[in-house]
């Protein structure tokens, strides 16, 4: 089996869980079985944790957001997440196909503190994409529970994310000796940022809360997909390897 | 103007305006490179004076910098207000933890704007057996040696180099992101050959203190909400 073959295999079974019923609750385990397998994979193979590049960090990222959904189907029993839960993984699995996989690192990579960035940066990411599809959920249902835990995926996110690009700044300005770069990839990674604060913030107000600040949080997932894969390609800006 | 100040709509457009604001630098930065290439060599504002000239591609990084000072008095003065009510022990971390993260971000941009203001970077080549001046200290390159360590694409370089500090001596091995400060200088070992060569990158940062503090207190703020919001999953 390629690992191309696997990565199909398990996005497919993702897809096909969206029916619901008991087989699609199988199908979401069997999937993230096969996910977990292709990790220990590529850990074994690169001898370290698979997080130095798009490909497995899009890996990661999707086996993040289908073990938190998890969480989400059997202790908070939100009515009919298995019919929108799985369309993360599966789509963060399916990206991950177009990316070439790496399996070694440029001497300034091996660095605690860029591991760390990497794995604080896969979690933020992962709960902030949850909140956007919780967003999509209470859009459709108006259940206020669901819009709760948009807002408490989106905040734990952020965090995350924020304790990510403190990590990244020791990283960089140990490596390259600064902590900030004036590039579009760096003015985006800001951009979702201010983005997700302003998402936070808005939540705060009772003229917002609700219809408003959901529809803005599950946009945000589109902006920090951007950011992180359209960029580089689409404007221009400096390539690396994660 | 104290209720401007503190209203959270006023933080609200203060964002939204940022965000359009970094858009805009976004697209100009990979248009204009005969311009930024140079902006991350020197610090903001020497840059901003050099490229005086050109305020029609440059004027997005003054109004950041405006918008962003407007944000800290909003913060400053939000948090004031907050910090008067009255706090029972019961909701102290919840109601301290928000304002605890919100200083860390001031500190973060305080630190942004000393690094902005004072400092230097600089490249210096040297060969193995050379001495160089750095500022106030001496630097010798005693050695130079290229291993390959598996999983890695390249070779690394670890450069033994002694630095005299005014009459002290130290000794100090640097590699790719591992590099070695002395006297508020941060020396970089950014690349090595096997003719002998390394160009040393030399970096006073003065803002890097100001950033590690408020990211201390960015960490400290968010595990304080995440003790008081995800304490019962």
């Amino acid at each position: 089996m390629t690992p191309l073959f696997v990565i199909l295999v398990f996005a497919s079974l993702y897809a096909v869980s969206i029916m619901g019923d008991r087989k699609g609750t199988l199908c979401y385990l069997g999937a993230l079985l096969l996910h977990l397998g292709y990790i220990i994979f590529r850990s074994v193979r690169l001898e370290q944790v698979p997080v130095t590049n798009t490909h497995d960090i899009l890996i990661m990222m999707s086996f993040l957001a289908a073990l938190s959904f998890l969480y989400l189907y059997f202790r908070k029993k939100v009515e009919n997440l298995m019919n929108v839960l799985p369309f993360l993984p599966f789509t963060l699995s399916i990206l991950a196909v177009f990316y070439e996989r790496m399996d070694t690192i440029s001497p300034n990579m091996n660095s605690i503190w860029f591991y760390l960035y990497m794995i604080l940066f896969i979690a933020g990411f992962s709960l902030m994409g949850i909140g956007s599809v919780l967003g999509l959920m209470y859009l459709k249902k108006q259940h206020s529970e669901v819009e709760g835990l948009q807002y408490r995926f989106t905040l734990a996110g952020w965090l995350l994310f924020s304790c990510s690009l403190i990590a990244g700044s020791v990283w960089f300005y140990l490596a390259h000796g600064v902590y900030w770069l004036w590039t579009a990839k760096e003015l985006w990674t800001t951009i979702v940022w201010f983005y997700y604060s302003f998402y936070l913030h808005a939540r705060l107000l009772n003229s917002l809360k609700g219809q408003f600040a959901a529809e803005f949080g599950a946009a945000g997932f589109l902006v920090m997909l951007f950011s992180y894969l359209g960029v580089t390609p689409i404007l221009g800006s400096p390539w690396t390897q994660f | 103007m104290l209720k401007l100040l503190t209203s959270l709509k006023t933080t609200l457009y203060l964002i939204g305006i940022s965000i359009l604001v970094f858009l805009a630098g976004s697209l100009y930065i990979p248009k204009n490179l005969e311009i930024f290439s140079e902006i991350n060599d020197f610090p903001l504002f020497q840059w901003l004076y050099n490229n005086r000239d050109y305020p029609a591609k440059t004027y997005w990084i003054y109004a950041e910098i405006l918008l962003m000072a407007f944000l800290s008095v909003n913060m400053v003065v939000c948090t004031i207000e907050a910090l008067l009510e009255k706090l029972s022990r019961r909701t102290l971390i919840q109601r301290l933890s928000p304002h605890i993260l919100h200083a860390g971000v001031l500190l973060v941009l305080f630190g942004h704007l000393v690094s902005g203001t004072v400092g230097f970077k600089k490249d210096i080549t040297m060969y193995m057996g050379e001495t160089t001046e750095v500022d106030d200290l001496v630097v010798s390159l005693k050695q130079i040696e290229l291993v390959y360590i598996k999983g890695e694409n390249q070779q690394r370089w670890r450069a033994s180099v002694s630095v005299d500090d005014k009459g002290e001596l130290f000794h100090a091995v640097i590699e790719p992101a591992k590099p070695f400060f002395v006297s508020g200088l941060g020396l970089f070992a950014k690349s090595a050959d096997e003719n002998g060569r390394l160009v040393l990158g030399v970096v006073h940062d003065p803002g890097v203190k100001w950033e590690i503090a408020g990211a201390l207190l960015f960490l400290v703020g968010a595990a304080g909400i995440f003790l008081s919001k995800y304490s019962k999953l």
